[in-house]
């Protein structure tokens, strides 16, 4: 197993922004979640949701979307695992 | 050096005097605002966009002759909004830097004026910082701190490789093992950037013109010994000469102090990315001290600008290194608890991180192994006489003897950019030696695409690992200075992972209804995913789906908010699982 931090970014308050990543082993099985990475304690800030695409028969494309749930700005950090 | 005792005392006294001219800012007076007055100052005077009244202050400024200018540059609106994008709670409490102000005045001028200023009713604070100083000088010429005297005799065509001179790169416990990280993927301080905070550098010395960026905010000063000598810990150029410092694929930045200490923290956290390093080279003149050289002199987080400064790059997720000062206190002392006229009713003494927590790391200075450099400064890590001790503080490092570029007493001549020093001290050598282990750290955690540590998480280590303090006669290591750095336990210790699987909560869920968990303090930095089954068999269609939410209540914890529906039409009973991935 191997965990790492694909990406980051900012969410401005209440944006839902998707973002893409390819190229990745399709014999990899792989897990995706996402942190904030600014304090804001008291309630959720964020929530994400993970789509698929088989990029090519080698291949393939996960687009992440995240959804800032505060009304302000956020910053994130998107992880991954691969299980295999 | 072959200098008679007499004469020598009289260069010294000439050239610090000279040395203390050139690195002053000058005192600062700074004025917190009540934040219900909504103040704004612009080019034409101040103003409230919430009614209060500001015809007084601004009569006062006007009959002084001075101005009141926003003390982290860019305006109210912007700052507050900056903070408040990073988040208030009372474990992160973000501070709002838009209510302070920075007062232009002659300095003779300033303590009277905090008086005045003290009398007006949108005025919460207004009080005279000190002058910032790096750590130079400490009194009488016999335990002056780095106020080497350069060698006459020019550098040779090449210069000799002094690495050999470098104990701190070598083996725990005398030093921190930085050959070991060197070892490992990454451990050179790869894609990590540091600003190195104080007044002037020599970017164009020959061993620091890779992986440097200059300085990227404010003037540098021409009094650049010291600076030079930081970064030359830091990122000493790998060659055949000179010296090599302790993370030399770092990007080493500067950040002067020709402007407010606190403006210039700002500045360099806008410059840095989460994980990255700010080193501050600076410390003040603090409550009861005697005034003979810098006796007394203290952390600058014990000021409420330069605090919340520092507070500000931590909520960015940037690590912040701050010298303990050499003012020869415990800082554990009560006398730091109290609360000088002029700052906010609310300030409680930062020294005491269980009242607040500017989620800096402290560096103490602690004596390098007997007969380093041929010279004997006690016990080896014990703590050294000029370092201020105290609970606070996180870590040491060599507060003597450390090789580096700049000064000249190990190679000087003409030409400034070939000289190196043997005898660079204080904490001020000291916390260069803690910001390098936590580049070869940060390093290697992104060339492995893992998480750089957090503020919260570097000082846990620290703390955790290392070489212990020793005792010295008279200076027993109850008198806290921290562990020295070691590279092989804290690589090992921030490189390794583990799995494991649990169940974190059962509960019942009525038909068609959602209902949401939360599970707090999840260590920031572990690798989580959670998922949710039922439990109570129902064949024949799904029972139940489930969202995460993610909170970060801190630094240092995570808060999951599970949000379970039961798409059924019984209730159901669930189980939600989590598993830890790794970190």
């Amino acid at each position: 197993m191997r965990v790492g931090v694909q990406f980051t970014g900012t969410l401005a308050a209440g944006q839902t922004q998707r973002w893409f990543t390819f190229n990745w082993p399709q014999q990899w099985h792989v897990v995706w979640y996402v942190v904030p990475t600014s304090p804001r304690s008291g309630a959720p800030q964020i929530e994400w949701s993970v789509e698929v695409e088989r990029g090519s028969s080698t291949n393939i494309t996960y687009w992440i979307t995240i959804k800032n749930l505060t009304p302000v700005s956020v910053n994130i950090e998107a992880r991954y695992a691969v299980l295999n | 050096m072959a200098k008679s005792k007499k004469s020598l005392k009289s260069v010294n006294t000439n050239k610090s005097n000279a040395s203390t001219a050139e690195y002053r800012f000058g005192s600062e007076l700074i004025v917190i605002v009540k934040p219900e007055a909504g103040l704004q100052a612009t080019s034409d005077g101040i103003a409230s966009i919430k009614g209060a009244d500001t015809n007084p202050l601004s009569k006062l400024l006007k009959s002084e002759k001075i101005s009141m200018q926003p003390l982290f540059g860019a305006s109210e609106e912007r700052l507050k909004l900056e903070a408040d994008s990073l988040s208030p709670s009372s474990e992160t409490k973000i501070p709002d830097l838009s209510i302070y102000y920075q007062i232009v005045a002659p300095e003779e001028k300033l303590e009277d004026l905090a008086i005045l200023l003290l009398r007006q009713d949108i005025v919460e604070a207004a009080y005279v910082k000190p002058p910032g100083e790096p750590p130079v000088l400490k009194g009488d010429a016999s335990t002056m701190l780095n106020d080497m005297t350069p060698s006459e005799i020019d550098a040779p065509p090449v210069t000799p490789n002094f690495v050999l001179r470098q104990g701190y790169l070598d083996a725990a416990p005398g030093g921190i093992d930085a050959r070991h990280a060197w070892t490992l993927a990454g451990g050179r301080g790869n894609n990590v950037n540091i600003i190195d905070c104080e007044w002037g550098w020599r970017f164009n010395h020959e061993d620091l013109r890779q992986n440097q960026g200059g300085i990227v905010a404010g003037t540098g000063s021409t009094a650049d010994d010291h600076g030079t000598a930081v970064i030359g810990e830091i990122g000493g150029d790998i060659n055949a000469i000179g010296i090599t410092g302790i993370c030399p694929d770092a990007r080493v930045s500067a950040v002067a102090f020709s402007m407010p200490s606190a403006t210039a923290i700002r500045e360099a956290a806008n410059r840095l990315r989460p994980g990255d390093i700010i080193l501050l080279e600076i410390h003040r003149q603090g409550p009861g001290a005697s005034g003979a050289g810098q006796d007394g002199y203290i952390a600058i987080e014990w000021w409420p600008d330069d605090f919340d400064a520092i507070r500000y790059a931590i909520s960015r997720g940037i690590i912040v290194v701050e010298a303990a000062g050499n003012g020869f206190r415990n800082l554990d002392n009560a006398i730091y608890n109290v609360r000088p006229s002029g700052f906010p009713a609310s300030w409680t003494n930062p020294f005491n991180r269980s009242n607040r927590d500017s989620g800096a790391i402290v560096v103490g200075a602690g004596a390098p192994p007997p007969n380093t450099h041929g010279r004997n400064h006690g016990p080896d890590r014990s703590r050294l006489d000029f370092s201020n001790w105290g609970a606070l503080i996180d870590a040491q490092g060599w507060g003597r003897e450390v090789t580096t570029c700049g000064y000249g007493d190990l190679q000087g001549g003409t030409d400034k950019d070939l000289w190196y020093t043997d005898t660079f001290s204080g904490t001020s050598s000291a916390s260069p030696i803690v910001v390098g282990a936590l580049g070869c750290l940060q390093g290697m955690l992104r060339a492995q695409g893992r998480i750089p540590l957090s503020p919260a998480r570097a000082r846990e280590v620290l703390r955790a690992t290392g070489s212990a303090q020793q005792d010295a006669p008279g200076r027993p290591s109850s008198q806290r200075i921290g562990n020295r750095p070691n590279l092989r336990q804290l690589s090992a210790l921030v490189l390794q992972t583990n799995f494991w699987v649990g169940v974190q909560f059962r509960g019942t869920i009525p038909a068609h209804q959602t209902q949401r968990w939360f599970t707090f303090n999840w260590p920031a930095h572990w690798h989580i995913i959670w998922t949710v089954v039922p439990t109570n068999p129902r064949p024949g269609g799904p029972q139940i789906k489930w969202r995460v939410q993610v909170e970060r209540a801190s630094d240092r914890f995570i808060t999951y908010w599970i949000n379970i529906t039961n798409v059924s039409a019984s209730p159901v009973d669930i189980e939600a699982r989590f598993a830890v991935l790794g970190w």
